[in-house]
C-alpha cells in the first residue's frame, strides 16, 4: 500500500513538474540536425546553434538550409517520409493546423506548459491545434501603416484623413495614391472586415462551425472599406504584387502603405523619409489586423527528436528571443519582453508600431479551414470592390463556398 | 488445364511446368528458357510475402495512421505509397501470371532440343532480338507514361485532398465515383468547371487558328516575289519564336502590366490605363494575341516549307487560264496546304488546350473571378489543375479534371484523324 502511494506521488510529480523533467532530457548521440530558416535569420541561427552547444555542452551537429517559412510547411508536407526534410523548421503559424492534420510535425514534449504562461496570448493559441501545443514561438508579426513624412506631415490619425488628402493627391494617370494596400488580399484587407467585430472561425478563431465571414458585422466592415476605394482608387489587380506597391512607395508616388516588420529593413533604405504608425481609425473604430506568429516546429521524421526538441525550445527561449530581436528586428512573443521593448526609449519607430497594433491584433486562425477562406473571400472583395456588388450578397456567397467546401472533405 | 485437353498428344501426363515452372523445359535441355522460368518461379517465391501484401494494402489503402508513443513517431500506413505499391504488384502479378500460361503453353509442345547451349544462346538471341531490344522501351513507357496515368485516375477514385485526408498522419479511401458525381453536381464546381472548360476550348480554337492564319500571312509574304530583303524578314519573324516563350511572356507581363512601360506611355498621352491583364474580357484577348504572337513563327516555318512543295506549273497553268492572284490562293494555295499542315493544326490545338505557360506566366489565371471556384477569369483547365494541385491540394478533383481533359482530347484527336485526308491518302501527294 505505502510503495503504491509512494508511485501516485512520483507520478504526480512528474506530471506537475514536466518541465523539470524536459531539463533532464540530453540530445541522442551523435545528433545531427537540419535546419530551414529564411535568409533573414540566417546568421542568428549561426549564433544561435553555437550558443546551444556551449550554454549546455552539448555535441550536437547543425546543418542548415535557406527556405522561406511560406514553403517549409509545404515541403513537410509533400516530401516528409520520402526525401529529408528539416527537423526543426520554421512556418507561420497559420500553416500549424494543416501540418498537424497531415502528420508532418511533432507536440512540443518539453515546454508546453511555458509557452502558455509566458508567452503573449496569440502566440500562446497560435501555437497550439486541437488544444495540443505543437510551435515553439520565435517572433510576432503583424501589419502597420508606413507612410511618407515628405507628403504627410503628420502622422495620419484617420483613415477619413487620408480620403480628404486624396481629393487633391490622388492621379490615376501619374498613379499616385493617398493609400495603398493588396486589397484583393484577405490577409490585408481583413482589418477593415473586422472593424465592427467580423471574425472567421468563432472569437477564438478555432470554432469551424462559426463561420462569421458573412456576419453583420463583417458586412458592416466591408461597407466602411468600399469608402476607402477614394483614397485607394488604383487597379487592384495591378496593385497585388507587392514589389510594385512598394516601388510606387518609394517613387514617392504614394502616401501610405500597409506593410509588415519583414519590409521596415528595405523601407528603411530606400530613401524614403519614412515614418510608421499602428493603423489609424475607420469610422472611429480600429481595423483589427492579423497578426502572425512564427513557430520552431519540429519535423514528425527526425531521427534525434530530443535533441530537435530541446533545440526548438532553446529558440523560444528568453535569451535567444532577445538575442534574436537585436539581429533581426523580429518581435519576441514574450510577455515581458514585449513590455519591456514598448516601454524602451531607445527602440525604433516601426517596432513600437506593430507592438502598438498588437494591442488591435487577432491572431490568424491555424484551423486547417482556413485553408478554404482566402479565395472565397478574395472573390468576395473583389466582387463588391470591383463590380460594385453589395456586401451582403458579395459575403453570403463566400460563406456558401466555405461551408460547401468544408461539406466536400467530409 | 484447356491447353492439354486440346492436344490430345501429350494429354495422358501433366506436364513438369505446371508445378515448377521451366521443369519441362530443363528436361528436354532447353536450358535458356527453363532457366528463365525457373528464374520467374524462384521470384515470385521469395516475394510471395511482400506481393501479397502490397495487394490487401492497394485494396484497403492501410488501416493504422501514424501515431507517437513518448518522443517515438510510429509510422503507420502510408495510404498513397501503398497505392502506388498496389498499382506496381498488380503490373507484376500479370506479368507473373502471362510468364506462367507460357510456360505452361510452351511445355505442351516442347520438343527436345539438339542443340548446345551455345547454340541455343545464339538461337535466342536471332530469334528474339526485336524483344530483347524493346524491353527497356516497353520498361519506360510502363513506368513513365501507363504508370502515372493509372495512378491519376485511382487517385481520382479516392478522397486524397487537403486537409483531412493528406497521409501519413490520416489514410485515404476509396470513394468510388463520388468526385466525378461532386464535380457535376455541386453548383459551385460544376459552374467552374463549365466556365473553366468552355474558356479553355475557346482559347484553343482562337489562338490555334489564328497562330496559323498569322502563320500564313507571313510565309505568304515571305515568298512574294515583289518582296526585298527576304532572308532579314525571315531572321526578324523567326525571332519570337527563337526567345524561349517563357522568357517573353514574362517580360509581356511586365510591359502590359497597369503599371508597366506600355501604360506609362500611354498615360503620358493623359490617357487612364488600360487594363490589359485585368479587365476580364481584355486579359482574355491579351493571352490570346501573345499566344498568337509566339505560336506563329511556327506555322511561318511550315508553311513555308509546304509552299515550296506545290508545283510551279499549277500556277504558271491557272495564269494562263486567266486566274487571279485571289483565286489562285483560293483554289490552289490554301487546299494544298490545308492538306500538308492540318494534322499539325490538330497537334496544336491538342498542344493549346494544355498550354500551361501562355496562361499562367501571363495572368497567372487572373483577375479573379468571383464565380469560380480556385480559378479566375483567364485560368484554362490545365491551370486549375495546377492550382488545385499545388496551391490547395484537391488532388482527388484534380485527377478528374485530368480525366476529363485527357478524354476530350483524345475523342477530338480521334474524330480529327480519322476524317482527315492526310491520313487516308498520304500517298497521293507525291
Amino acid at each position: 500500500m505505502k510503495s503504491i502511494c509512494k508511485n501516485m506521488a512520483f507520478a504526480l510529480s512528474l506530471l506537475s513538474v514536466s518541465t523539470v523533467y524536459a531539463q533532464e532530457l540530453v540530445p541522442e548521440q551523435g545528433a545531427q540536425l537540419l535546419i530551414w530558416t529564411d535568409e533573414l535569420a540566417m546568421d542568428y541561427m549561426d549564433y544561435a546553434t553555437d550558443a546551444f552547444n556551449e550554454t549546455f555542452g552539448y555535441d550536437v551537429q547543425f546543418r542548415f538550409r535557406q527556405l522561406a517559412p511560406m514553403n517549409s510547411a509545404g515541403r513537410l508536407i509533400q516530401d516528409g517520409g520520402t526525401a529529408r526534410v528539416a527537423d526543426v523548421a520554421e512556418i507561420e503559424h497559420d500553416m500549424l493546423g494543416k501540418l498537424v492534420v497531415s502528420g508532418a510535425i511533432m507536440e512540443n514534449l518539453v515546454s508546453a506548459d511555458r509557452v502558455e504562461k509566458e508567452f503573449i496570448s496569440s502566440a500562446a493559441s497560435a501555437a497550439k491545434a486541437d488544444g495540443k501545443g505543437y510551435g515553439f514561438p520565435v517572433s510576432y508579426a503583424t501589419t502597420a501603416l508606413f507612410y511618407n513624412k515628405d507628403i504627410l506631415a503628420r502622422a495620419p490619425e484617420t483613415f477619413e484623413d487620408l480620403i480628404a488628402f486624396s481629393k487633391t493627391f490622388n492621379n490615376r494617370t501619374e498613379n499616385r495614391y493617398a493609400l495603398l494596400w493588396d486589397v484583393q488580399n484577405y490577409y490585408e484587407s481583413r482589418m477593415f472586415m473586422s472593424l465592427y467585430g467580423g471574425y472567421e472561425f468563432g472569437k477564438a478563431g478555432s470554432d469551424a462551425d462559426d463561420i462569421g465571414v458573412n456576419s453583420a458585422a463583417t458586412k458592416r466592415g466591408l461597407a466602411a472599406m468600399l469608402k476607402l476605394k477614394e483614397a485607394n482608387n488604383s487597379n487592384p489587380v495591378d496593385m497585388r504584387n507587392t514589389q510594385v506597391r512598394r516601388g510606387l512607395f518609394t517613387e514617392g508616388k504614394v502616401a501610405a502603405i500597409v506593410d509588415g516588420p519583414w519590409a521596415t529593413k528595405s523601407h528603411l533604405e530606400s530613401g524614403v523619409n519614412v515614418g510608421v504608425v499602428a493603423m489609424p481609425t475607420l469610422e472611429g473604430q480600429h481595423p483589427r489586423t492579423f497578426s502572425t506568429v512564427r513557430l520552431a516546429v519540429v519535423s514528425s521524421y527526425t531521427e534525434y527528436p530530443v535533441a530537435a526538441q530541446l533545440f526548438a525550445d532553446f529558440l523560444a527561449s528568453e535569451a535567444m528571443l532577445k538575442k534574436r530581436f537585436e539581429m533581426t528586428k523580429s518581435i519576441p512573443p514574450l510577455n515581458h519582453l514585449m513590455a519591456e521593448i514598448a516601454n524602451s526609449k531607445t527602440v525604433d519607430e516601426a517596432t513600437k508600431a506593430f507592438i502598438a497594433q498588437g494591442f488591435y491584433a487577432d491572431a490568424m486562425p491555424s484551423i486547417p479551414e482556413m485553408g478554404y477562406v482566402w479565395s472565397p473571400m478574395a472573390n468576395a472583395i473583389t466582387a463588391s470592390w470591383v463590380n460594385g456588388e453589395t456586401p451582403e450578397k458579395s459575403l453570403d456567397n463566400a460563406l456558401m463556398v466555405i461551408k460547401e467546401q468544408i461539406a466536400f472533405q467530409e | 488445364m484447356a491447353i492439354t485437353m486440346d492436344q490430345p498428344k501429350v494429354a495422358n501426363r501433366l506436364p513438369l511446368s505446371v508445378f515448377l515452372m521451366g521443369g519441362t523445359q530443363l528436361l528436354n535441355r532447353h536450358y535458356i528458357k527453363g532457366c528463365f522460368y525457373l528464374l520467374v518461379q524462384i521470384l515470385l517465391v521469395l516475394f510471395a510475402a511482400d506481393l501479397l501484401s502490397a495487394l490487401k494494402g492497394f485494396i484497403t489503402l492501410g488501416d493504422t495512421a501514424q501515431h507517437r508513443v513518448g518522443f517515438k513517431i510510429i509510422h503507420g500506413d502510408h495510404s498513397i505509397h501503398m497505392l502506388v505499391e498496389g498499382v506496381l504488384a498488380i503490373f507484376l502479378t500479370v506479368a507473373f501470371l502471362f510468364a506462367y500460361l507460357l510456360n505452361i503453353k510452351d511445355a505442351v509442345t516442347i520438343t527436345p532440343s539438339t542443340i548446345s547451349l551455345k547454340q541455343q544462346l545464339r538461337a535466342f538471341y536471332d530469334e528474339h532480338f526485336a524483344l530483347i531490344m524493346l524491353t527497356p522501351a516497353g520498361i519506360a513507357a510502363l513506368a513513365f507514361i501507363i504508370l502515372p496515368i493509372l495512378i491519376t485516375v485511382l487517385v481520382s477514385l479516392t478522397n486524397y485532398a487537403a486537409p483531412a485526408h493528406i497521409p501519413p498522419k490520416n489514410l485515404v479511401d476509396w470513394v468510388g465515383f463520388r468526385n466525378f458525381l461532386s464535380l457535376f453536381e455541386l453548383k459551385i464546381w460544376s459552374s467552374t468547371l463549365l466556365g473553366v472548360g468552355s474558356w479553355t476550348v475557346i482559347w484553343a480554337v482562337c489562338s490555334t487558328i489564328f497562330t496559323f492564319g498569322f502563320g500564313f500571312v507571313l510565309a505568304l509574304a515571305l515568298s512574294n516575289r515583289d518582296i526585298a530583303g527576304k532572308k532579314v524578314w525571315r531572321v526578324i519573324f523567326m525571332l519570337p519564336y527563337a526567345i524561349p516563350a517563357f522568357v517573353s511572356l514574362l517580360i509581356f507581363r511586365l510591359l502590359l502590366n497597369g503599371i508597366g512601360p506600355i501604360n506609362s506611355i500611354i498615360n503620358s498621352f493623359g490617357i487612364e490605363s488600360i487594363p490589359f491583364l485585368s479587365d476580364p474580357v481584355l486579359a482574355k484577348v491579351t493571352v490570346i494575341v501573345i499566344g498568337v504572337w509566339t505560336g506563329a513563327p511556327y506555322f511561318m516555318l511550315l508553311i513555308a516549307g509546304a509552299l515550296t512543295n506545290i508545283p510551279k506549273e499549277l500556277y504558271e497553268a491557272s495564269e494562263v487560264d486567266g486566274a487571279s492572284r485571289f483565286q489562285q490562293f483560293r483554289e490552289i494555295t490554301l487546299p494544298m496546304i490545308l492538306h500538308q499542315v492540318a494534322p499539325s493544326l490538330v497537334m496544336t490545338f491538342a498542344f493549346n488546350f494544355n498550354n500551361f505557360g501562355a496562361v499562367y506566366l501571363l495572368t497567372e489565371g487572373g483577375p479573379i473571378n468571383p464565380e469560380y471556384r480556385f480559378a479566375g477569369h483567364t485560368d484554362i483547365l490545365i491551370t486549375w489543375i495546377y492550382k488545385l494541385t499545388l496551391d490547395f491540394q484537391q488532388y482527388n478533383v484534380a485527377a478528374v479534371v485530368s480525366i476529363i481533359i485527357f478524354l476530350f482530347l483524345s475523342l477530338i484527336a480521334i474524330w480529327q484523324f480519322r476524317r482527315m485526308n492526310s491520313f487516308k491518302t498520304d500517298v497521293s501527294m507525291r
